[in-house]
């Protein structure tokens, strides 16, 4: 009798699930079916729902003829970059206030989240002042930096949220062996928090990896450029080539679906505490 | 070693140092980073400034009386938050469907995690751009599909219609923001002890008594964090309406943020940009100040 | 009260605020990732770099950099990041050395005192090369300020399989005036399944462009002789009626126009899918490229009841104020006018030529497809050169839509924008 109820059970979530994701993917299999079309069929009045003859003329084409291995590159560069930097700002800030109170706290954490209450589109001007003040115009920190004061505010929440749930009793009892503050927070304290340090990592590196904006204002030199970067670049003044600008984010997916896959397992658990206390 | 302080403050001070000096580097890193950006908005605020001048004149708060007086900008208030408030609802609604369903012990979870997340792997301006083409009134897979569906008769262009644009806009931002409803949802789900289920499943409770009674007031907290910041995201989101519609037909996507652009980037008049800017500030930090009071209280 | 606010000023604010957190990251890690060390000797700015003409860069970059023993960093961004980046570029320090900008921005960037007069550059035998017109096209204020780059400007496109489709003649079509071309327009959709008239009522630039032949051709003007707006003139009223009445009231158009750029009615037209369309020469050689299954043709734009216009745009090399490198600079711009890099690259990437001796080449004056183009220099016509220029056709595009989308009469929509763009020009 149970039996029967889960095996139903089951086939309803099957059912949802795939539906869910049909609806979440359509726009994705537009954007990959068009890869595959050919740029007559690109832009035949009605569209064609599914290519006429596939062909990976594209995927060659972005292979033979543009810098996407060099593009991936930076993206990881400038995402891990922002990720260690962001974390590091972070993780002390959240512990401190996860586990004390004083004066200014409050002011603290409200102020962090002034910080993404401007567009970044406007303060872009200021922030090129900046950029330049510091000396990093043209170089990978010019993105970086900024990328990691726009993903402060959600990781420092996050894990203030989480270390709020960790019990105190635990970090004591390390005290008490003689423990140092230092070696509570790297001993005790991140390792029991390491699914919501996957998500916070999982945040920064995508927020950083999608960005255009400061790859475009604070960065000159074409062998820096990122996948969105690269992709912006092929829109030319007479024609803009769809279907490469299409492949090249069709690729620039794979790294990130590896980082998925592997993170996969703390993804959703990490997630789970976050914000689970405030 | 006991050490003499000479005034209270300072005391205070000594005793909570560990604790200022682990924010002291986020706080000085967020000061220097991004402290005058903000503050030069502000004071650009105050400026009339010109593309085309090296020069800037001093004119109080002439903008904002300027802005707070035009009936314009109460249209434009309005359209950006049904803009904010119908891609939150929708993200926060789909993300929880979603993040339910994935709750679900099946076999291939780790297959549909990692496939429900690929709108957040791709830049939000390619989506943008996929789904400007999606909706494109000629070569869109949207209007292919309605036309063999027999549902209309010649291509409509979405984006080319004041009256229905937004949500061609909403739709999108939708889309590209419910991966991370969906995975900080489902963490919160995951976090919820199964002992409560078990007990209500005891007592009779039936499942939408326990979605309803366990699993929303559960979710609380989550809920709480993940719609604020993106209410905030939201509010100051700009790439997906600029590559879409640039915030036309008609101004009928023209949320605040892509006036700021407009105005302060493109036409140059900075100090106007500015000011709208700073308005746009105090009516996010107003929302958060009343959001997190609601919520938590005094107990932040 | 005037106050100058000078970038040091800001620089004062600036370290006052960030303080020692400034400081302290730069000293942490400026370090780590070289970058003011490894700058190039000469920067150029460039837009819209697609992939037809990146071939070219690179050869011109190594072969400038080995003639010089210099290094060249080329950057290219799109168009629609152009004018934002160029500025935040200069307000931040940090401009190029040479940079293309079109000619109608020259004023905005002279205001700024951000670019440097070329009139040493423009005379003898350097200035000889090029089409007068071009070249006057990049002055301001009497002097010199770019080098002309590149050019363009419309001719009407038409499909002539479509045209026969409809009973209409293909090889010798009346299109010579605006009702000559609602005539045939009328036809092909009476006769055809195809969409008769490309009409661009986008919230883009372009819109205004496109639209401006109507406006033009019907008499009116944007701006009278002192700069101030006079968009609704009833010759202006005429020239939005017609255009837009093309959707509201024949039906000729695509659908939805409110949802098409430029380069929507564009593409649509190079697809076959479209009877006509106001487009620049590279439509026709994008065509040849795709080995279109059509034949089309090119008219001169029609004319109205006020004559015949061709929106012409010159973009050009300026030179920055900022630059360390002038003279240098300047070698680059004499580099880039070599006739045969000249001719690579007009033809190439399909812009019109500015150097005379390139446009006398048989490529230019036997081609089909550039014949009509050269011919149409004739009815050139720039629009205003005004500091805001921008802000004004946003304004502009505006009334359209409302015109194109049955929001407001023709009338109506400019009178507003007439009040509007008089009360922007008085303030600024």
């Amino acid at each position: 009798m149970t039996t029967i109820q889960d095996s139903l059970r089951t086939v309803r979530v099957y059912g949802i699930l795939i539906a869910l994701l049909g609806v979440v993917l359509l726009p994705f299999y537009v954007m990959f079916s068009s890869t595959l079309k050919s740029e007559a069929e690109l832009f035949r009045t009605p569209a064609t729902l599914t290519p006429d003859a596939v062909s990976i003329g594209a995927y060659q084409a972005v292979w033979g003829s543009t810098d996407v291995v060099l593009w991936i590159l930076n993206s990881v560069i400038i995402s891990v970059g922002t990720v260690l930097l962001a974390l590091v700002l972070a993780i002390p800030a959240a512990y401190s206030c996860a586990r004390n109170d004083f004066v200014g706290k409050r002011t603290f954490l409200l102020s962090v989240l002034v910080v993404q209450m401007f567009a970044p589109v406007v303060l872009i001007v200021g922030l090129f002042d900046v950029i330049t003040e510091l000396g990093l115009f043209n170089s990978y920190l010019a993105v970086i930096i900024p990328a990691a004061a726009f993903t402060l505010p959600f990781n420092i929440w996050m894990l203030y949220g989480y270390f709020q749930t960790i019990p105190v009793a635990l970090e004591d009892a390390a005290r008490i062996d003689g423990a140092t503050q230092r070696q509570v927070l790297t001993k005790i304290v991140l390792p029991i928090s390491k699914p919501a340090l996957v998500a916070s990592v999982t945040y920064t590196f995508l927020y950083a990896w999608n960005r255009l904006l400061f790859v475009l204002t604070f960065l000159t030199d074409s062998a820096k450029y990122n996948i969105p970067r690269g992709v912006f670049s092929m829109v030319g003044a007479l024609q803009t080539d769809w279907r490469m600008m299409l492949t090249v984010s069709v690729l620039g997916i794979l790294p990130i679906l590896l980082l998925f896959a592997v993170l996969e397992e703390h993804i959703a658990s990490g997630m789970t505490a976050g914000a689970v206390k405030q | 070693m006991e050490r003499v302080f000479r005034s209270q403050k300072l005391r205070y001070v000594h005793q909570h140092r560990w604790a200022y000096l682990l924010i002291a580097p986020a706080a000085v890193f967020l000061l220097a980073v991004v402290g005058y950006p903000i503050v030069e908005t502000f004071r650009l605020s105050l400026y009339q400034s010109q593309a085309s001048a090296a020069t800037e004149t001093f004119v109080g708060l002439a903008h904002y009386e300027a802005i707070l007086t035009d009936q314009a900008f109460y249209d434009l208030l309005y359209r950006t938050g049904k803009w904010v408030l119908a891609g939150v609802l929708g993200k926060t609604l789909l993300g929880l469907l979603i993040a339910v369903a994935l709750n679900a012990d099946v076999r291939g979870q780790k297959f549909f995690r990692t496939a429900f997340l690929i709108p957040w792997g791709i830049p939000y301006a390619i989506s943008a751009v996929v789904f400007r083409w999606i909706e494109h009134p000629q070569y869109g897979a949207l209007n292919a599909a309605l036309l063999q569906l027999g549902v209309i008769e010649q291509g409509v262009g979405i984006l080319g219609n004041p009256d229905t644009a937004l949500l061609g806009v909403v739709v999108a931002d939708i889309w590209i923001g419910t991966p991370f409803m969906a995975i900080i949802i489902l963490a919160g789900l995951q976090s919820i002890p199964v002992e409560l289920y078990e007990a209500a499943s005891i007592d009779g409770a039936d499942r939408y008594q326990q979605f309803r009674y366990i699993t929303l007031p559960q979710l609380k907290g989550v809920l709480f964090i993940a719609t604020l910041l993106s209410t905030i995201w939201t509010f100051v989101s700009f790439d997906v309406i600029w590559t879409m519609t640039r915030g036309g037909p008609l101004n009928a996507t023209t949320t605040l943020v892509i006036q700021i652009y407009q105005v302060g980037l493109e036409n140059g008049a900075m100090g106007r940009g500015a000011a709208y800017s700073v308005i746009g500030f105090f009516v996010l930090l107003m929302f958060a100040l009343v959001y997190i009071r609601v919520y938590a209280g005094d107990d932040l | 009260m005037v106050t100058d606010t000078n970038r040091f000023d800001r620089r004062r604010l600036l370290q006052a605020i960030g303080g020692g957190g400034a400081v302290l990251i730069a000293g942490c890690m400026g370090d780590l990732v070289g970058s003011d060390g490894d700058d190039a000797d000469i920067q150029l700015l460039t837009m819209g770099v697609g992939d037809n003409i990146q071939g070219f860069f690179d050869e011109t970059t190594a072969a400038f950099e080995d003639e010089h023993g210099v290094s060249l960093e080329l950057t290219s961004v799109t168009w629609d990041n152009a004018k934002q980046t160029v500025n935040n570029r200069v307000d931040g320090d940090q401009a190029p050395d040479v940079g293309r900008w079109p000619a109608r921005w020259i004023p905005q960037l002279v205001g700024k005192e951000a670019i440097e007069p070329l009139d040493d550059l423009m005379q003898g035998s350097f200035y000889d090369k090029f089409y007068e017109g071009m070249a006057e096209g990049c002055t301001y204020e009497g002097s010199y300020y770019g080098v002309p780059w590149a050019a363009s400007n419309k001719c009407l496109f038409y499909n002539k399989n479509v045209f026969e489709a409809a009973g209409l003649d293909p090889e010798n079509p009346s299109l010579n005036s605006w009702d000559e071309m609602l005539e045939a327009a009328t036809q092909i959709t009476n006769e055809t399944d195809t969409h008769a008239l490309g009409l661009a009522g986008a919230d883009a630039i372009e819109t205004g462009s496109q639209y401006y032949h109507y406006h033009w051709s019907h008499g009116a003007d944007l701006v009278d002789d002192d700069g101030a707006p006079v968009v609704n003139s009833p010759e202006g009223v005429a020239g939005l009626s017609f255009y837009a009445d093309l959707h509201q009231k024949h039906g000729v158009t695509q659908p939805s126009p409110l949802s098409s750029t430029r380069q929507d009615i564009r593409e649509l037209f190079e697809s076959g899918s479209l009877g006509m369309v106001i487009a620049h020469a590279y439509a026709g050689l994008n065509i040849q490229e795709n080995d279109a299954e059509f034949e089309f043709g090119i008219v001169q734009v029609p004319e109205g009841p006020a004559g015949r216009y061709s929106l012409n745009t010159v973009d050009s090399l300026v030179i920055f104020s900022q630059s360390e490198a002038k003279d240098l600079a300047k070698d680059l711009i004499r580099f880039y006018y070599d006739e045969e890099r000249r001719f690579e690259y007009s033809s190439k990437k399909g812009f019109m030529p500015v150097m005379q001796s390139v446009g006398e080449r048989d490529h230019f004056a036997d081609s089909p497809v550039w014949g009509p183009f050269i011919e149409a220099g004739q009815y050139a016509r720039t629009r205003p050169k005004l500091p805001n220029f921008n802000e004004f056709n946003d304004r502009m595009v505006l009334a359209i839509q409302q015109a194109v989308g049955g929001e407001q009469s023709p009338q109506a929509a400019l009178d507003a924008a007439q009040e509007d763009l008089t009360s922007m020009m008085n303030t600024e």
